[in-house]
């Protein structure tokens, strides 16, 4: 993983690249990369899925339904949907909740953690790593790992299971609280499987990745990395807007940071702050959140030589990892201190007057800081929504990447097959959804 | 595998999309049944898993020792509602092998990855015939019609597995 910054400009070759349909991601993209006589005339990711609809969609539901419409618009960072739309309404309406229902949540939160990120190092980067087209090469050749993978994916499932009713799409959470809540067994059993399973194929994973270390393309740039930041641990479920280059912003600002504009090439609006991009994710948190990883997790950490602020958009994936082993380490001190009190039985909190109100929140998914931000009117119905997804935030970091790096890939003397992977790497890197970061697109007809 | 090996009931597809759904509200009854003591498939472990669009979950299952039976609704040539139980091998999937997206691990490429992990033979599927696949929530009248019938073949299927 050493380091090498791409300023370099390119000699003056030609070149054309396309990579239609990105694989190992979800959803729809184009590479698309022109060069010109040494002048990079077009380097993007062209998303190509349709709109969504979402936020239209909603209008005039009632606020005890959002979240399970909401938690629809993705598969993978469903939980993550559910817990930030949850907040916002509860917000907008002034709904509590019990320190009980938020340290359930954060459990959830914490395994769709897990198994998104288990999900996308070993199925969906590693086979680049190995120099292999998919997964199912890689059972034949390391079939150990590739069901220690498995196994780490199906604990990750199951706690969401477990807690929240289903392995995705939970169905106990609503506004308030929890419809049904786990056993005191429950916990128990998730605390022993994590202890006694996850932590040692966690462990097992740093040593394959320490062994890949190498094949990580040596590529920086540095840019704007936004994340969740919370005084009292590494933010997932709550926090205020850190900003690399610009500090903290209250959530309920989020427009000045997320700047939603849109571009011809892609049917995803692009975002930028305090540059032309920046990035969210994994090194968007890891980079505002360090001084809070759990002793394990720093020593993953260093294990992998990653301390902030980490440039290589490639090590997205390493630091996944190092995420992966910080919310085992949380969920197992929650766990421990929610088993010593026991679970106690509580109904959902309702609103005690339906009001009109406005909630935006977020919550750090997988893939980055993700906003949800609703409208009520008096009789509790959605007028207004707005949902801005953690890859609709990265296409133009993309798309920046992308600009700097077919240069140095030139520099280093690739080869153009060698290019076209390593452009599809740095796609994957990212861990985008691209069918989710496209949202509602704001149609202005001319008469 | 030894006899009475735990079985993992799997139900994919989209509850959003009519029939595509049938799996996932088949595996939420037989969850409800066998929680309220209704069923008690012989004492044997049983885990029922709502999957969704996750069918990667039934490789990890069967990776793990466990029987599985996926529950999916099919286009077999069949009438709506009728059902059929059959192993891997008696089906062309196919397995498109271009790599597994993290939403869309089709069956077929799970079940790729199963048999190179020489884990096929633990599974079994249950292909239900759908009628409707559009939008909205709810089954056709004709697989809604069957669905006792559906949830007592897989509990029988459960029951014949070494």
């Amino acid at each position: 993983m050493s380091k090498t910054t791409a300023k370099r400009a390119a000699p003056a070759v030609s070149l054309e690249i396309r990579v239609p349909y990105v694989t190992r991601v979800e959803g729809h993209g184009n590479i698309v990369i022109d060069m010109k006589e040494g002048k990079l005339v077009t380097s993007h990711l062209e998303v190509v899925e349709p709109p969504r609809y979402f936020e239209a969609m909603i209008k005039g539901y009632s606020y005890s339904d959002i979240a399970l419409i909401t938690s629809r618009i993705c598969g993978i960072c469903s939980v993550g949907h559910q817990m930030t739309s949850l907040k916002a309404t509860e917000k907008a309406l002034g709904i509590p909740v019990s320190e009980q229902t938020v340290l359930l949540r954060k459990l959830l939160t914490y395994g769709a953690t897990m198994q998104s990120h288990i999900l996308h190092i070993y199925f969906l980067a590693a086979p680049d790593l190995l120099g292999v087209p998919s997964v199912v090469p890689l059972a034949t050749s390391h079939p150990d790992v590739v069901k220690m993978a498995l196994r780490m994916k199906k604990l990750s499932n199951d706690i969401c299971d477990r807690l929240g009713g289903r392995t995705i799409h939970p169905n106990r959470l609503v506004p308030g609280g929890f419809t049904r809540l786990p056993s005191n067994g429950d916990l128990k059993w998730i605390r022993d499987m994590l202890a006694n399973q996850m932590v040692p194929d966690a462990k097992a994973s740093l040593e394959i990745l320490k062994s890949l270390a190498g094949k990580f393309p040596a590529f920086e740039r540095g840019t704007e990395y936004i994340g969740l930041r919370d005084e009292g641990e590494y933010a997932f479920y709550d926090g205020k807007i850190a900003s690399t280059d610009t500090g903290l912003t209250p959530v309920d600002d989020y427009l000045s940071v997320t700047n939603e504009y849109v571009v011809p090439h892609s049917t995803s609006k692009h975002c930028k702050h305090a540059r032309s991009s920046y990035f969210v994710g994994a090194l968007g948190r890891f980079n505002n959140n360090f001084d809070k990883l759990n002793p394990m997790a720093r020593s993953v950490a260093d294990a992998l030589g990653l301390k902030p602020v980490v440039k290589n958009p490639f090590l997205n994936t390493a630091v996944q990892l190092v995420e992966t082993v910080h919310v085992v380490e949380e969920s197992l001190k929650i766990l421990d201190g929610m088993i010593a009190k026991g679970i106690r039985e509580e109904k959902p909190a309702v609103p005690e007057k339906l009001r009109e109100g406005r909630g935006a929140e977020a919550t750090e998914v997988p893939r980055g800081i993700l906003f949800h931000d609703y409208t009520y009117d008096n009789r509790g119905q959605v007028v207004k929504a707005n949902c801005i997804i953690p890859t609709t935030q990265n296409t133009q970091s993309i798309d920046d990447d992308m600009t700097e790096l077919v240069p140095w890939m030139i520099d280093q003397g690739m080869s153009k097959e060698q290019m076209t992977l390593t452009l599809e790497m740095l796609v994957r890197a990212y861990d985008p959804c691209i069918s989710c970061s496209v949202h509602f697109l704001d149609v202005e007809f001319r008469e | 595998m030894t006899r009475d090996a735990p079985v993992s009931v799997i139900g994919v597809g989209n509850p959003e999309r009519r029939d595509d759904g049938i799996g996932v509200l088949l595996v939420d009854d037989l969850r409800e049944e066998l929680a309220s003591g209704a069923w008690s498939a012989d004492g044997r472990e049983v885990e029922l898993v709502a999957a969704g669009p996750d069918s990667l979950l039934a490789a990890a299952h069967a990776a793990d020792g466990r029987w599985v039976i996926i529950v999916d609704a099919a286009r077999m040539g069949l009438e709506p509602g009728d059902c059929r139980m059959f192993g891997p091998a008696e089906a062309r999937l196919s397995l498109h092998g271009d790599g597994l997206c993290p939403h869309a691990a089709d069956l077929g490429e799970t079940l790729g990855l199963l048999d190179v992990l020489g884990c096929g033979d633990r599974v079994r599927i249950m292909g239900i015939e759908a009628e409707d696949l559009g939008d909205g929530r709810g089954l056709s009248a004709r697989l809604s019609a069957r669905l006792p019938e559906m949830r007592a073949r897989i509990k029988k299927e459960v029951g014949l597995l070494p």
